[in-house]
């Protein structure tokens, strides 16, 4: 069935309806999720969250189109929220590589680096390079995301990446 | 660029993702379940609270409750019942010869204050019209009056106690002016009914003579000055 039928019915109340929607968008939100946190465990807690204010508040969303931009703009509020909610907490004991597969082109100090790399850039940015490169979302859904113009969109992805190669080394990315 | 795009596919999806989602309805199944059931508990709470709040109010300020819209119909039917509301000035027992003026609004009473000439207390006299020419009237404790217009001219005297009623025949009851204008006279034939009533009126006042075998002792009920009020 089309997911816009799919969402529609999850609007009025039909529960498999809405666990199929997750379902199909799991591995993009988990994805995103990690690449804010770095970090197995709780980019499934960011999941989870989403899922449940996703669950809570779906009748309210108007057009059944943006069901995914809808989807993606709480799970960025939430991975904010937490991360704001972590900052003061050291983590000693997490290790990102129990995320990551093993991977042929990049030795894991890279894709440490990569995510370090990340992890440094302002919010702003870090969402950008997330929606882009995490949720495989265009430069218009980014927009609607985010609410803002795709020139500004464009200019922060253009700014985000300028200030990962000179975080990373041209030669990485 | 190929390193950030490639970088996706390298975070692995873990075995717990479908729980993490599965906890997530759940969270969200209970969640709505209870706020449900916290809006109806809300609105009960708010309704009993409104509930006793008008209640208190109206105890100790009833006219507050009454100007409330909606409510004030509530004291009235309770009052009342489906028989209308106290109209003192809607018909007018005037101190010439006419015995009632006003509207001819059906089922509205009117309340005249009534005393023995005793002083010993006072009473209230009930009017109430029933249609054009039928009024009803509850002059005292001892009997109702239904006097019905001029057409008619049948006088019926009903026990309030025992709701018995008693006619008097049309040809029996008669409205005369007497003297001055200022009296009229209403009398049942006493040799073949058990009851009258006359009625006096005066400049100031009126007399109502309520008499019979049927009706106990004889009583004068004279009206206050303020028949116009």
């Amino acid at each position: 069935m089309d997911i816009e039928e799919q969402v529609k019915l999850a609007i009025r109340g039909d529960e498999k309806a809405f666990e199929y929607l997750m379902k199909i968008n799991k591995e993009v939100l988990y994805r995103a999720a990690f690449a804010y946190v770095k970090n197995e465990q709780d980019a499934l807690d960011i999941l989870q969250e989403t899922v449940y204010k996703a669950y809570i508040c779906i009748d309210k969303l108007k057009e059944p189109k943006y069901f995914k931009t809808w989807l993606t703009r709480i799970l960025i509020n939430n991975a904010i929220s937490f991360k704001n909610k972590n900052k003061k907490i050291i983590n000693l004991t997490g290790d990102i590589t129990n995320g990551l597969k093993s991977y042929e082109g990049n030795t894991v100090d890279e894709k440490l680096d990569i995510f370090s790399s990340i992890k440094k850039l302002e919010d702003k940015y870090k969402t950008v390079i997330v929606l882009k490169y995490f949720q495989d979302l265009t430069i218009t859904e980014i927009s609607e995301v985010l609410n803002c113009p795709s020139g500004t969109v464009k200019t922060y992805l253009n700014k985000a990446l300028s200030k990962l190669r000179i975080s990373m080394g041209e030669e990485i990315i | 660029m190929d390193n950030l795009e490639n970088l996706k596919n390298e975070i692995k999806i873990p075995e717990g993702i479908d729980l993490a989602i599965k906890k997530g309805i759940e969270k969200g199944k209970k969640d709505k379940k209870f706020k449900k059931h916290q809006k109806t508990y809300t609105k009960i709470v708010v309704a009993a609270a409104i509930l006793v709040a008008v209640t208190s109010i109206g105890i100790v300020h009833p006219d507050i409750v009454k100007a409330i819209p909606g409510i004030q119909s509530i004291p009235k039917l309770i009052k009342h019942g489906n028989m209308g509301e106290n109209a003192p000035n809607e018909i007018k027992i005037q101190n010439d010869n006419k015995v009632y003026s006003g509207t001819d609004e059906v089922n509205k009473n009117i309340a005249f204050k009534l005393k023995y000439p005793k002083n010993i207390d006072d009473l209230k006299l009930k009017l109430t019209k029933l249609d054009k020419h039928t009024y009803k009237g509850k002059p005292i404790d001892v009997a109702d009056l239904i006097y019905e217009g001029d057409n008619n001219k049948q006088l019926v005297i009903q026990e309030v106690n025992t709701d018995e009623e008693t006619k008097l025949p049309t040809d029996s009851v008669t409205i005369v002016n007497l003297e001055d204008g200022t009296k009229a006279t209403v009398i049942g034939d006493t040799n073949n009914i058990k009851a009258f009533i006359q009625i006096n009126f005066h400049k100031d006042n009126m007399n109502i003579t309520v008499g019979g075998q049927g009706l106990g002792e004889k009583r004068l009920l004279e009206i206050a000055n303020d028949l116009n009020e």
